[in-house]
């Protein structure tokens, strides 16, 4: 119970999803939906053939070295030859290949090459949670941050708002997330040699910990949203039915509220996708400067090692997660736009 | 009767543009009487959208109405306050655009659009609303109306179209149906039935039409009385007999011209004069149409001529008619 509360947001993502897929599957018809999966599959085995291919020779061949490095000082010739029979090492690349997308079909990602005795699912199922929960704060704090701004800026365009809120943004989108919290960290570090308050610097555990990177995530996402949805807002006002709302004597209120923002959204929800899936492995230098342990310490971690399982773990994770994002686009797309026709 | 329905007086509407001040609308001057069919007829560019619109007060940034008044019923409409508008439009004055294809919205049903306005100006419930709707549509005959009715735009053709927008402008019974290029958009064959369709149900609800068109084949059919607008003004008023029978200006007599005499088909487009019309940042001194006026004499190019009475009811704007 304690587990399952401290990872709750992971939990809530998780519930949304199959929530989601239930959705899909009861709305969508059959023919759209065995398209995208099959689609999906083909995802699945591109994305691993390739990483498979760079990481194999891109790595040193066989991922000798990694497992070298797992045996240790005390390595011998035997315990060497063990390990590369327990991981299929001796076999031609299109064999281990082979192997690999069998135990893929069932669901197997591998053991890692560098952590003795670790399955890949293990070293994802504790990056992931942290992920999500980073997400679960930072990506609603975007659309809820960017969003409103965005339109009313649009609403209200040519004002000191819209000005302001231009050039901020332009600002925002511009700086590089890493440049943020070198500046962030500069303020914290000049508060407390004050003895002001101030908020932690890295960290993961405490829930303060999250607000630093949550809110720099947030920033660089608002900026993008805002600017999104103000263009989107200003093209859809410029449109002929919203002349039409006016003329029928709708208040101002209704002509934007209904009839411009239902269609000013419709372009978000594209965005949105991406933004989604890029979440997990998204948040890249965030995570490493706040040395949260997330996906992307796993990543990094498994590079340097060369710890080819894990990389391919994570790629394929990403690739499914980016596909499902697209999914989710189509059909909410769909719900929105009736001239579309996937459901 | 003292009013009339609706009278416009020395309207000016005007865009301030990096470009510099575009006069679209000088000095216009026009009346309608209660169920009159007034026809508004010009090239395109000449100002006819633009003061439907101002009539509507529905001119946005950067444009804006700097002079005259509107008389809807006695009553200015630019002095309205903002309430006041919103039972103007739509409930008393309606309009129907040039294109139904983009002045629906994609994103809701053909039933929820017409009945909005329903609910706002009627102050019907949703069931009455949608009874109400299910009637427009069935009176504009868009056939199979209940089903119809939780239709999107796009499941609709173009013709379809104009008439939920036309249902949707009737809906409320206003007194003024401005119709700004009402069948522009559609195939020739879908013009005549939507033209027919909308004399029929004006003269049926009484209610007057303000219907603007570059095209002189059809007001021909429709209109009592024609105004012909060149670069922002009005150039020539008659009763439409009169304005085919002797047409005074020289513009109206070019715009004649160039469709033959004595049948005038729909779907006849303004294109025949030779020229361009002026530019209406810098108007020229004197007669607009100087430049490309066959019968220009040397005053019309320094001294503007006002709209003066040359026959019964006819007024035009020509030091030289007929
Ligand atoms: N939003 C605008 N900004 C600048 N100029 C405009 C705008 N709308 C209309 N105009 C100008 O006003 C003039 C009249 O336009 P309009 O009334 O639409 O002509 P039409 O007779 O074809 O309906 C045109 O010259 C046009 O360029
Ligand atoms: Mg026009």
């Amino acid at each position: 119970m304690g587990a399952l509360l401290s990872n709750l947001p992971a939990v809530i993502a998780l519930l949304v999803l199959l929530a989601f897929m239930a959705y899909v599957a009861i709305r969508v018809n059959p023919g759209f939906l065995i398209k995208r999966v099959a689609g999906l599959v083909f995802v699945v085995m591109g994305v691993s053939f390739i990483t498979f291919v760079l990481g194999f020779w891109g790595s040193g061949p066989n991922g000798i070295e990694a497992v070298i490095g797992q045996c240790g000082t005390r390595c011998t010739p035997n315990i060497l030859k063990n390990l590369e029979n327990v991981y299929g090492l001796r076999d031609p690349w299109y064999l281990q290949y082979g192997h690999y997308l069998e135990r893929l079909v069932h669901g197997d990602l591998g053991l890692s090459y560098s952590n003795r005795n670790r399955t890949v699912w293990d070293i994802l199922g504790q990056g992931v949670p942290v992920s999500l929960t980073l997400q679960a704060f930072a990506i609603p704090l975007t659309i809820i941050a960017g969003v409103p701004i965005g339109i009313y800026s649009a609403i209200r365009a040519g004002s000191r708002f819209d000005t302001t809120t231009n050039s901020v943004s332009l600002l925002f989108f511009a700086i590089p997330s890493y440049l943020l919290i070198v500046y962030y960290r500069f303020v914290m570090v000049f508060l407390a040699v004050r003895n002001l308050p101030h908020l932690p610097v890295s960290g993961w555990g405490d829930p303060i910990d999250i607000v630093a990177p949550a809110v720099i995530l947030a920033a660089v996402g608002a900026a993008f949203f805002t600017r999104l949805s103000r263009t989107s807002m200003l093209e859809v006002l410029g449109q002929e039915y919203i002349r039409t709302a006016r003329a029928k004597g709708l208040r101002e209120r209704v002509v934007i509220f209904k009839h411009a923002l239902r269609n000013a959204i419709i372009p978000l929800v594209t965005a949105l996708g991406p933004t989604l899936a890029f979440a997990v492995t998204g948040a890249f230098f965030t995570e490493l400067l706040f040395n949260i342990p997330g996906v992307a310490n796993a990543a990094v971690a498994s590079i340097t090692n060369k710890d080819l399982p894990v990389i391919q773990g994570v790629v394929i994770m990403t690739a499914v997660a980016v596909a499902l994002m697209n999914l989710a686009v189509d059909v909410i797309y769909g719900v929105l736009d009736p001239r579309i026709k996937v459901v | 009767m003292a009013d009339k329905l609706l009278e416009v007086q020395n309207l000016r509407t005007q865009f301030f543009t990096r470009g510099g001040v575009v006069k679209a609308v000088e000095d216009v001057s026009f009346y309608l009487d209660e169920s009159e069919t007034l026809g508004v007829v010009g090239e395109s560019g000449c100002g006819k959208s633009v003061t439907a619109l101002s009539v509507m007060r529905l001119i946005d940034r950067p444009g804006k109405i700097v002079g005259g008044r509107i008389l809807f019923r006695g009553e200015d409409v630019l002095e309205m306050d903002e309430e006041e508008l919103y039972e103007l439009r739509g409930g008393k004055i309606a309009m129907i655009f040039q294109d139904p294809t983009t002045s629906l919205n994609p994103v809701f049903t053909v039933g929820n659009q017409i009945s909005e306005a329903i609910k706002v100006h009627l102050k019907l419930d949703d069931r009455a609303a949608r009874n109400r709707t299910i009637e427009m549509m069935e009176r504009v005959r868009i056939p199979d109306a209940r089903r119809r009715y939780t239709q999107y735009p796009h499941e609709f053709s173009g013709g379809m179209r104009q008439r939920v927008m036309i249902a949707m402008a009737l809906s409320c019974n206003p007194q003024l149906l401005v119709a700004d290029e009402p069948t522009t958009a559609l195939d020739v064959t879908i013009q005549a039935q939507v033209l027919d369709l909308m004399k029929a149900l004006s003269e049926e609800f009484k209610t007057a039409t303000m219907l603007i068109t570059h095209d002189l084949g059809v007001v021909a059919g429709m209109a009592q009385r024609i105004v012909v607008m060149y670069a922002g003004r009005v150039i020539e008023e008659a009763p439409t007999r009169a304005l085919f029978a002797t047409p005074a200006h020289p513009y109206t007599q070019a715009l004649l011209s160039a469709v033959p005499r004595s049948s005038v088909p729909r779907g006849t487009r303004l294109t025949a004069i030779p020229g361009q019309p002026p530019n209406l940042v810098n108007l020229p001194a004197g007669c607009s149409f100087a430049p490309r006026c066959p019968k220009v004499q040397p005053r019309c190019r320094v001294e503007r001529p006002e709209l003066e009475t040359v026959g019964p009811n006819q007024r035009a704007a020509c030091f030289y008619p007929y």
